[in-house]
């Protein structure tokens, strides 16, 4: 019932948003703002629950490569979003484990475990800020966890104009932090993407660190509608600054399969794969 | 005095020397010679601007010196920069532990971050770095100055979470010694560059931070780091240039005008010494040669050596003048040309030589710069002294004799102060010969005695004087963290993963150990101890869980957490992405050669011994290593240069003077005062480093001129009048007295590098001087002497090749 309530509110709350896109936009007789843009980026449904195999492709400066493949599920419960993933490759960190509960209440940080089969025990870690690294790939966690959406009180949304990428056209969108504090939490001055309408993502994005520097580009390299859901199949990053970068590409994806609420438990990650 | 008497009308055309005429015949040209002159100097002039300058550390060393080719390779294949230290040190008890300074290292951090040259995510502090802390139930990774802190209780800014902080890392072996000094006293903020040629503004930048800084009282702040001194050493070296070769020019000009105490004699070797410099500097930059920290010295050194054949040309013009009152200025002109060529020329051969036994026996290239556009300084100062000097001198309007050379009205020569002095002290000479010879022979055992006492020592930060902020903050960062040297030994497993082995990790921390026992070396970290630290915090913070795992499994867990937890190049310092190649950092308080030469070698024999196996080799590498390397290059290079130099213008000598004997006579000046150096060295504790084992082949190629042009002078005077005392004696106010000034002038020359703000250039003018000087001393005292003694028989052979000066003007009187 109560997935049921929650999955309803999402697309109205869509439908709101696009619908309210649409209003300005015609209100204003010109495109949408971007915030507006974002929005309706924001909108975008991406389903309740998940599983899929993700394969990390992690090149260094020198061009050295590392595979990491790994299984994992998403499920909401109610605001709050479980996810929990086990590492699959290289074989000498099979069964490695991440467990998260990322809590709707900002204030309140995340509850993560990790798993280590050769130590055969669960420890808690302590959080992680929205902009580290996440598990080592050039993604930050908000990144990750935001899945092509934008936390919308972190900026002020400009939108400079228009680009065709990948033969789309696409909204500009700049985002400047709303405060220094929130710009440090990120680690970043500003943002710049470039919003496909049509699959309201961002097919380009660029990065700058705190000092202005260009840090990272992020592009979408795969989009796949899957069971209904627009969803980002390939993605690569490329750290400017570090010659580092990571191919993030999403095999098996399946938002229909029930995820089962017991697999987001410390035994669970205990057992392993 | 008596001087020999030339009668122009009497001597027919066809009785001239041949010099002279072809001198005479080639002044025609003058204003061409002129033309020609100015427009080389424009041409080389312009290619100036291009000049470069290179004052990285590395430049000293041999391009192709395996130890800095190896080390290339390590820091491009391990990501490693040079960045800017900055340390906080904290004098009072508790040291940097307290919210006062911890406020500062914050609020330093954060406005070092924001400086544009820097890049804000390689910036770190205790302000940046987390605490990894193993707890009951798991792992917190904390920054130390977080304020909402989950394993830090205390609120940040309290005497408490001071103390915490100062716990935590009294846990965290990574951070001692290297983040925080051992006793606390001390803490680094340690900043890349986004471009490392910004070197110097992002060090001027970082220093405005500081000087801006409120800082407590007992706070110092300190600004070093390999970026920092070279960005530093650059604009410092341009500071000592900017003001050493304007006063290098001056004092020149004042020894002419004293010299000559004419306008002529002190503008025209001006322009000579001007054109030469431009000359080898647009030759410099031309061939894309940088501009090194010695080159410095160069400018200096051209300036003294360029003017020398000017004062015998102008002074020997002068003679011309007086003797031959109805010679016009071209005729005077060519007969002193046609006296001075030979001298003039042979000594800057013999000074080409040292230049060049310089670059031939030395691998570092600015020294072989030095050499090689010294030389050519020297060689273009010649050209410019045969060709365009005597076309100026016959273009300038007047031919008045300048005071110094004039006939009195008695008919006498003017005799001036320093004419009459140095014939005083020639009489003294050629009056006790043998006790001249007796204290030269006693000195130069002394000398002996002294130059065995000579030992090998440099360091790079002796380029800066001691009370320049970065020396100061060399010594304050080595005394109170590990030290700012690293030793670096490259780790590389023989296949991919060979570094989740526990035994491999075991040497390793064998080694390290081992590493720290070397006298200098404090502190040392690779991989092994983010392995032992990450098995310390899986398992509860428990103490005896700071060892090495036994299962490689859990060892390649542990580095996937350590990956996991930071961002993904964090790691690629310490160890390559496939797990076979690591390095093993130790750090050193000292770079001085004389500790460098004790630890190299022993860390070398201690991998041959016990580390290397078929499964892990290691490979010694880093600064001192590098460092060791080259400065053993000078160790092996220094005697090399001097046996060089030494039979470069000894068979010089034997080749003018056609005689085996007059070469030895010629050379026992030179080696006198080479000796004498090496002899103040040994007994001052004078090291031979950089600088001053440059300076004996240059003193000898300076040095073999006195001599040279002494003997030329003594042969022309023997032949003419034999070994009589009284005719031996002209030699003191004649060439005696030009040899003064040249001595002035060269001594002087270098002498302006005793002011110059790099020590090494200090050291190596002051060497210079002093073996210049008593060059000149020998070859006024010991040569005379020797002659007078000996009487040897070059000085008299009939050969009648070229006709000089003083052969002609003794059959026309």
């Amino acid at each position: 019932m109560a997935k049921l309530l929650r999955k309803w509110a999402k697309a109205a709350a869509a439908a709101w948003a696009a619908a309210a896109a649409i209003t300005v936009a015609e209100a204003q007789e010109a495109a949408p703002t971007g915030l507006d843009i974002m929005q309706a980026v924001n909108a975008r449904e991406d389903g309740d629950q998940v599983s899929r195999r993700i394969r990390f492709e992690l090149t260094d400066r020198r061009g050295k490569t590392r595979i990491e493949e790994t299984v994992g599920y998403r499920r909401y419960f109610g605001d709050e979003k479980r996810t929990i993933i086990f590492y699959t490759e290289p074989t000498n960190i099979r069964g490695t484990g991440f467990l998260t509960f990322d809590y709707p209440d900002p204030a309140a940080d995340d509850d993560q475990w990790l798993y280590l089969p050769a130590l055969r025990k669960v420890r808690r870690i302590s959080a992680s800020d929205r902009g580290d690294y996440f598990l080592g790939t050039d993604f930050t966690y908000e990144e990750v966890k935001k899945e092509q959406k934008v936390e919308l009180s972190d900026y002020d949304f400009t939108r400079t104009g228009e680009e065709t990428v990948d033969g789309v056209a696409a909204h500009i969108v700049e985002g400047t932090p709303v405060s220094e504090d929130v710009a440090k939490e990120l680690g970043y001055s500003r943002v710049v993407w470039r919003i496909d309408p049509a699959i309201r993502m961002s097919r380009r994005s660029d990065y700058y660190d705190l000092n202005g520097n260009q840090l990272k580009t992020i592009t979408l390299e795969n989009v796949e509608t899957i069971d209904g859901i627009v969803t980002a199949t390939g993605l690569f990053v490329e750290n400017h600054k570090t010659g580092h970068s990571t191919r993030f590409t999403s095999i098996d994806v399946d938002y229909e399969a029930e995820v089962d609420e017991r697999l987001f438990s410390q035994a669970r990650l205990r057992r392993g794969l | 005095m008596v001087l020999p008497t030339w009668q122009e009308e009497s001597v027919p055309a066809m009785m001239k020397p041949t010099a002279e005429k072809i001198f005479a015949s080639f002044l025609r040209y003058n204003w061409v010679i002129v033309a020609v002159s100015a427009v080389l100097i424009v041409i080389s002039g312009a290619f100036l601007p291009k000049l470069t300058k290179d004052t990285t550390a590395d430049a000293f060393i041999d391009p192709a010196s395996p130890a800095l080719i190896y080390r290339a390779r390590v820091e491009e294949s391990f990501g490693l920069r040079d960045p800017i230290v900055l340390a906080v040190i904290d004098r009072r008890d508790g040291g940097v532990f307290n919210p006062e300074t911890l406020a500062l290292v914050e609020r330093l951090t954060a406005e070092i971050s924001a400086l544009e040259y820097v890049d804000p995510e390689r910036v770190t502090s205790l302000a940046t770095e987390n605490n990894i802390a193993g707890v009951i139930d798991g792992i917190i990774v904390d920054g130390f100055l977080d304020r909402d802190a989950e394993y830090f209780q205390a609120a940040i800014g309290t005497e408490a979470r001071a103390a915490e902080i100062k716990a935590a890392i009294d846990r965290f072996p990574l951070y001692q010694g290297m983040l925080v000094a051992r006793d606390g006293s001390a803490t680094l903020i340690v900043a890349e560059l986004i471009d490392d040629s910004l070197e110097l503004e992002a060090y001027n930048a970082i220093m405005d931070i500081v000087a801006g800084a409120e800082t407590p009282n007992a706070v110092e702040l300190h600004v070093a780091g390999e970026g920092a001194v070279s960005g530093y050493l650059s604009a410092y070296i341009d500071q000592d240039a900017r003001r050493l070769n304007p006063m290098a020019a001056v004092i020149i000009t004042i020894v002419l005008a004293v010299a000559f105490m004419s306008l002529r004699g002190a503008i025209l070797p001006n322009l000579v010494v001007l054109a030469s410099v431009i000359g080898a500097f647009g030759a410099m930059a031309a061939s894309g040669t940088s501009f090194y920290v010695i080159t410095n010295g160069l400018v200096v050194n051209l300036i003294g050596i360029a003017v020398a054949d000017s004062i015998h040309i102008v002074s020997e013009y002068y003679d011309v003048l007086r003797s031959r009152p109805k010679a016009s200025k071209r005729e005077a002109v060519a007969a002193a040309m046609a006296r001075m060529w030979r001298p003039v020329t042979l000594t800057t051969v013999t000074t080409i030589a040292g230049f060049l036994a310089l670059a031939a026996s030395s691998v570092m290239p600015p020294v072989r710069a030095f050499g090689l556009f010294g030389a050519l300084g020297v060689a273009i100062a010649l050209v410019y002294s045969m060709t365009l000097l005597p076309a100026l001198l016959t273009l300038w309007p007047t031919r008045r004799i300048a005071w110094p050379f004039r006939i009195r009205k008695n008919g006498d020569v003017e005799d001036n102060l320093s004419a009459r002095l140095m014939r005083f002290s020639g009489r003294g000479v050629l009056a006790r010969p043998q006790i001249v010879l007796s204290v030269a022979a006693a000195a130069v055992a002394v000398g002996l005695l002294g130059a065995m006492q000579l030992v090998v020592d440099d360091a790079r930060i002796e380029n800066f004087k001691s009370t320049e902020p970065i020396y100061k903050a060399d010594i304050a960062i080595n005394e109170t963290m590990d030290g700012a040297y690293y030793l670096d030994v490259l780790v590389e497993a023989s296949g991919a993963g060979g570094l989740y082995l526990p035994e491999n990790l075991r040497r390793i921390e064998a080694l390290q150990e081992f590493m720290e026992t070397l006298p200098h070396v404090n502190g040392s970290v690779s991989i092994v101890d983010y392995v032992k630290q990450l098995n310390k915090s899986v398992n509860e913070g428990r103490d005896e869980a700071y060892v090495i795992p036994d299962d490689k499994d859990l060892i390649a867990q542990l580095f996937f957490l350590y990956n996991a937890s930071g961002d993904p190049t964090d790691f690629e310092e310490e160890v390559d992405y496939d797990y076979r190649q690591a390095l093993v950092r130790s750090f050193a308080d000292t770079d001085r050669y004389t500790n460098n030469k004790i630890i190299v070698p022993a860390l070398e024999a201690y991998i041959a011994e016990h580390f290397n196996s078929p499964d892990i080799t290691g490979t010694v590498t880093g600064r001192v290593n590098v460092n060791y390397h080259w400065l053993r290059s000078i160790e092996e290079s220094t005697m090399l240069a001097v046996a060089l130099s030494f039979t470069a213008v000894l068979i010089t000598a034997i080749v003018v003077f056609r005689s085996f004997v007059g070469g030895l006579i010629a050379a026992a000046p030179v080696g006198i005062a080479v000796l004498f150096v090496y002899a103040v060295m040994g007994f001052t504790g004078i090291p031979l480093g950089i600088g001053t084992s440059m300076f004996s082949a240059i003193a000898i190629g300076l040095s073999i001129d006195f001599s040279i042009h002494t003997l030329d002078r003594l042969r022309d005077i023997v032949r003419a009048k034999g070994f009589d005392d009284a005719a031996l004696l002209e030699l003191y106010p004649t060439t005696g007295r030009a040899l003064f000034f040249n001595f002035i002038a060269v001594g002087g020359g270098f002498g302006v590098l005793m002011t110059s703000d790099v020590p090494p250039l200090v050291k190596f003018g002051s060497l210079v001087a002093i073996a210049v000087s008593v060059a000149f001393m020998a070859s006024m005292t010991v040569l005379p002497a020797l002659v007078k003694v000996l009487r040897p028989r070059f000085l008299l052979s009939k050969k009648t090749q070229e006709t000089s000066y003083g052969e002609a003007s003794s059959k026309m009187g």
